[in-house]
């Protein structure tokens, strides 16, 4: 039985007191209702992993497709190539490629997040068994698991050819990437709509200008004595993601709320 | 089967959108009518369950529609009164997309589609893309997603809006058909949709239901109100200001026939003539016309 319904007929129940229930007047009232629930058409309904994987074809192709495209550039950039010979980039530039790499593979949601709103898909979606969390929620994952790949491959490469440790790396890598999708997620949710996809685009490549600027005029916070800021910014960004994340979620449970989250 | 609508209310900050609305919804076709900015449209999305009511609520079956959840869009199928496309989808990929939306499985998906697409004589363009179709068929195609789990409630918003005549006589067979034993809410300005195939009809304005009935007792409210009368043609200005002019026909010898809606005659030699429902559409929303289709 639905949860919801389940609890709404327990506190009925609870809040009669003085009730008596005839064993007799139960058993015929289960009795009733199975009777009522198997006249009822039979509906077979795929479950949610099902789900996913057809949602695979409709936005997993895309989004992968363009995320190939980066993966054969972290090849590129940071694995086969000697990253010396790559124009006048040197190993010591690493740490600014990863940031800006990062915020390209955050880039690569941009497109598919607000798609719905931009489309005028939205009430037809909403009104389906599926529901717009969950879409949103399905369509971030197969982003997230393109994007987490990305990650991870560009991380080993960059390990390899990196002068300093896997952990500096992962934090050159990981908090311009939670910047970016922070501050998409925040355009995406306030901004104008029909306006979102190009100032997170113009957003991000602000984001990538000023972790060039920073490099050139404040190097030093590129060394190990900075890691454990890095660190707690990428902590508290995680946690604004996370919460970002779960207000577009809320939000977009109702039209009139969520006209701008998706 | 029945949904119920409870005194439903949507306030905004600066306008009451629908007001204490109650309705009770039984299995049939029911028309919604009412004037651009009456409220149909919010009440249609608050029914659908994706506006949230300030106050109010709405029953299926005796249970919130919020409490039921996915069990109440299972049995629902939608159609808004605005919707898109993604650009690359063709109008299979868009059903099989709605079907998995619908949670519909993939063996039942293809064999739905065919047949809808043979009913709504779609299935020439099936592998077109959405958007190089015409406004009409792009509607068909609105209509075959929200009939696609064979829903047991039909809200349609506006559904034969850019479908030519013959369109509209086809759609308004699919749906008799089909709303034998479902509930079935069509809101539109065309009078003449509605007027055929409606067991009831509610006429909404500012927000509030002002009349529930079949079509034959909303009619007999003008009885004695609509009249028909010939004039010269040079004199129509003058009586256009006077009196509700439902139509205007061209007769020999420069005169006009007017059908107009009065509480009593005003033009002369004017005759009683039998009501319609487009006559109190006129008569109840008098600033506002009626979508004049051709009755075929």
């Amino acid at each position: 039985m639905n949860k919801k319904l389940r609890s709404e007929l327990q506190a009925a129940l609870k809040s009669q007191t003085d009730l008596k229930i005839s064993e007799e007047h139960l058993m015929q009232t289960i009795r009733a209702s199975r009777m009522a629930y198997q006249s009822r058409r039979q509906r077979e309904r795929i479950r949610y992993p099902a789900f996913l994987l057809r949602q695979v074809r409709f936005v997993g192709a895309p989004v992968w497709l363009l995320q190939g495209f980066l993966l054969l550039c972290a090849f590129w950039l940071f694995g086969f190539g000697d990253i010396g010979t790559v124009s006048n980039l040197a190993p010591r530039h690493l740490p600014v490629l990863l940031g800006c790499f990062a915020v390209f593979i955050a880039m690569t949601s941009i497109p598919f997040i607000g798609r719905s709103a931009q489309y005028r898909m939205l009430e037809t979606e909403m009104a389906t068994r599926i529901s717009i969390p969950k879409l949103l929620l399905t369509r971030i994952f197969i982003i997230g698991i393109g994007n987490v790949l990305l990650l991870t491959v560009s991380f080993l490469l960059a390990s390899t050819k990196a002068e300093f440790g896997a952990g500096s790396v992962a934090l050159f890598l990981l908090l311009p990437y939670l910047v970016a999708c922070c501050g998409c997620l925040f355009i995406q949710a306030y901004a104008h709509r029909g306006y979102q996809g190009f100032i997170s685009t113009a957003f991000c490549f602000s984001l990538t200008a000023l972790l060039f600027v920073l490099y050139k005029t404040a190097p030093m916070v590129y060394e190990q004595a900075f890691a454990p800021i890095w660190g707690a910014l990428c902590t508290l960004c995680a946690v604004i993601l996370i919460i970002g994340i779960y207000r577009l979620l809320d939000k977009s449970a109702s039209l009139d709320l969520s006209l701008n989250g998706i | 089967m029945e949904l119920t609508i409870q005194e439903l209310t949507k306030r905004y900050k600066d306008k009451t959108a629908v007001n204490n609305v109650s309705l009770t919804l039984t299995p049939g076709v029911w028309g919604l009518l009412g004037a651009n900015g009456a409220g149909k449209t919010t009440l249609m999305r608050m029914v659908a369950g994706i506006l949230t009511p300030t106050s109010g609520k709405v029953q299926y079956d005796g249970i919130e529609i919020k409490t039921l959840g996915e069990a109440y869009r299972d049995v629902f199928g939608y159609l808004p009164q605005n919707f898109g496309f993604y650009p690359e989808f063709t109008v299979t990929d868009y059903l099989q997309y709605m079907a998995s939306l619908k949670g519909l499985p993939k063996k039942d998906t293809n064999l739905k589609i065919d047949e809808l697409l043979h009913q709504l004589t779609l299935a020439d363009v099936r592998s077109k893309h959405i958007r190089k179709l015409s406004g009409g068929m792009q509607r068909r195609v609105g209509i075959a997603q929200a009939l696609l789990n064979d829903p047991d409630i039909l809200i349609l918003d506006e559904p034969t809006s850019g479908l030519d005549p013959g369109e509209r006589i086809r759609f308004r067979n699919i749906l008799s058909e089909f709303a034998q034993q479902r509930i079935v809410l069509i809101s539109t300005h065309i009078v003449s949709d509605v007027e055929y195939i409606a067991n009831r009809n509610a006429i909404m304005k500012d927000g509030k239901i002002i009349a529930v009935d079949t079509t034959d007792e909303l009619v007999k409210m003008m009885d004695g109100k609509v009249w028909q009368g010939t004039i010269p043609a040079e004199q129509l200005h003058h009586y256009e200001r006077t009196v509700r002019v439902v139509s205007v026909r061209n007769e020999d010898g420069g005169n006009v026939s007017v059908r107009y809606v009065a509480e009593n005659s005003s033009l002369p030699n004017s005759q009683a003539t039998a009501p319609r429902l487009e006559d109190l559409y006129l008569w109840l929303f008098r600033g506002e016309e009626a979508v004049k289709e051709d009755v075929v």
